[in-house]
């Protein structure tokens, strides 16, 4: 997803779960934060390297892919934008390798997405913005997976987007991508633009859904296509639908988050709550635009009447670096960074309790 | 491409640079050292492919491409180790045959790399001089000196383009 949903609808969310315009504001800065606080970053802002919650496109291009450097984009991707929908994935073909791949794509309404929510509870907006983004890429990353492989993350020429006509059909409409970064999509043409195919299975470009460019981030497009992993079956991906329960779940998750429910419980939506609004979402939602900033935005003042600024990343920078050191842990850079950690480290624990070496080398488990 | 692919494609083009200068300096005493590098280099990778393709890519949508790839390379590696025997003459050929092979592969990656708005242009050069130096090599087939000196040239040059090739930063787009 991109910023006009992890800003501006997250905002909104937050809005229609109960909090105020500045708590509302600072769950949305930690949604869209996630995209943008790099080592590179942090190392401008001073704050610790393992806080890290993204990869610049220059740190990619160096990165290692040896097995320490895999592990690291892994803990990193898997933990903020491609959590595993369920690490015990029966499967029977394949090498520990392979199985160990096919069990981190991600998906929506897994055991690791409740305890990503519930880690959040009581920790703050910061924590609650990191676990809104982690929630709604279930949505929009579903069916990649949050490490570098070809044989999982790969796409092919099939690849179509669904347009429903007046009669009732759908018309398919080839998909072209183009390798050249840098240059914005051309959804009416139909072209958008991916990773190079690199036929070595850790390669950096096979990583998430680079090979499928920005497609899975746009909330209207509809389409099919043939997964690396899925035996050539044809997956079709709603995202009007999808985005519209990720949205829901956002509102449900909030609303946990802020008190007003017990428990968070798997595949709830506060879709019926929002009666007055939905029109208004599904409208942005299902607009044919690569930017549904503007839209959200102006969504957004409406619920709150008051204004939303832009994301600036670097808006409460001078809090953190100058607070004294005991007290750096007390500003809303400081609480972001802690809820950052916390998560890299539960979804990391979490993966090696599974016995998956896509993330280090996995405990012994105490004999009997 | 990550530092470790960068420094592999530099190797890679330096040994083939040595290749050349040996060849050059020894002519057709260089012969069998270079076929049996070749044979070698050519079995490996093709053993790699298919144990790649066992353990992971045969699941893989698309994955047998990777098998046949792999067996392609196990066979050519053979075929280039049973040269090392034959007479010299043939061995160069065979040399050309696989130059030309190469260039006709660079060429098609480039028309497929234009075709998708991505860096075309040094490939195209790169398969354009290794089919023109095929082509000399065969022109030039009854002075074997020469066609020593001038295959070597045509390595030396694509050595330089890989080279060059590994500094060249290719992006990726970023995920969000």
């Amino acid at each position: 997803m991109q910023g006009d949903f992890h800003y501006y609808a997250t905002y909104c969310a937050a809005m229609l779960a109960g909090y105020d315009h500045k708590d509302s504001l600072l769950i949305c800065h930690a949604a869209q934060l996630v995209d943008f606080c790099s080592r590179s970053w942090l190392k401008k802002a001073g704050g610790p390297s393992d806080a890290a919650t993204t990869q610049l496109q220059l740190e990619m291009m160096d990165a290692r892919t040896d097995r320490l450097g895999l592990c690291d984009i892994t803990r990193i991707w898997a933990s903020f934008h491609f959590l595993p929908r369920d690490l015990y994935a029966e499967i029977k073909k394949g090498s520990k390798n392979y199985k160990d791949k096919y069990r981190m794509i991600c998906g929506p309404n897994g055991d690791l997405l409740v305890e990503t929510v519930k880690l959040a509870k009581g920790k703050g907006p910061a924590a609650a913005g990191i676990a809104m983004h982690v929630l709604a890429d279930t949505w929009a990353h579903t069916y990649f997976a949050g490490t570098p492989s070809l044989v999982i993350n790969n796409t092919n020429h099939h690849f179509y987007e669904l347009i429903p006509k007046e009669n009732g059909e759908t018309e398919r409409v080839k998909i072209v991508f183009a390798h050249k970064p840098g240059t914005p999509d051309e959804p009416d043409k139909g072209l958008y633009i991916s990773s190079i195919y690199q036929a070595s299975e850790d390669s950096i470009m096979n990583l998430g859904h680079g090979r499928a460019g920005h497609l899975p981030d746009y909330s209207y497009i509809h389409y099919a296509y043939l997964p690396a992993w899925a035996e050539y079956r044809e997956i079709i991906k709603d995202n009007p639908s999808d985005y519209e329960k990720a949205f829901g779940q956002m509102v449900y998750a909030l609303k946990y988050l802020r008190g007003d429910a017990e428990e968070f419980q798997k595949d709830t939506y506060a879709i019926g709550e929002l009666e007055e609004q939905i029109d208004t979402i599904r409208g942005i939602i299902a607009k044919r635009q690569p930017d549904a900033s503007e839209d959200w935005k102006a969504f957004g003042e409406r619920l709150s009447k008051e204004e939303i600024p832009d994301f600036d990343m670097d808006a409460y920078l001078d809090a953190y670096r100058g607070a004294e050191k005991a007290a750096k842990a007390d500003t809303y850079l400081g609480q972001f960074m802690e809820a950052a950690i916390r998560q890299k480290h539960m979804v990391t624990a979490q993966i090696l309790e599974s016995g998956n070496r896509l993330v280090g080398i996995p405990p012994r488990k105490a004999k009997k | 491409m990550t530092i470790r692919q960068r420094m592999k494609q530099i190797m890679v083009g330096v040994i083939m640079v040595l290749f050349a200068l040996l060849m050059i300096a020894f002519d057709e005493k260089a012969y069998p050292v270079i076929v049996g590098v070749y044979a070698t280099a050519l079995e490996f990778m093709g053993i790699r492919l298919i144990w790649y393709y066992f353990t992971m890519a045969r699941h893989m949508v698309g994955g047998r491409s990777i098998l046949c790839r792999g067996v392609l390379f196990v066979d050519f590696g053979v075929f280039t180790g049973s040269l090392a025997l034959v007479p010299h003459i043939y061995v160069l050929l065979y040399l050309a045959g696989t130059l030309a092979f190469s260039a006709v592969v660079d060429l098609l990656r480039a028309k497929e790399a234009k075709g998708i708005d991505s860096p075309w242009k040094l490939k195209t050069l790169q398969g354009g001089v290794e089919l023109l130096t095929a082509i000399v090599c065969l022109l030039f087939m009854n002075t074997p000196a020469l066609v020593v000196d001038i295959y070597s040239l045509g390595l030396i040059f694509s050595a330089i383009t890989r080279i060059v090739n590994a500094f060249r930063r290719m992006p990726a787009v970023t995920i969000s």
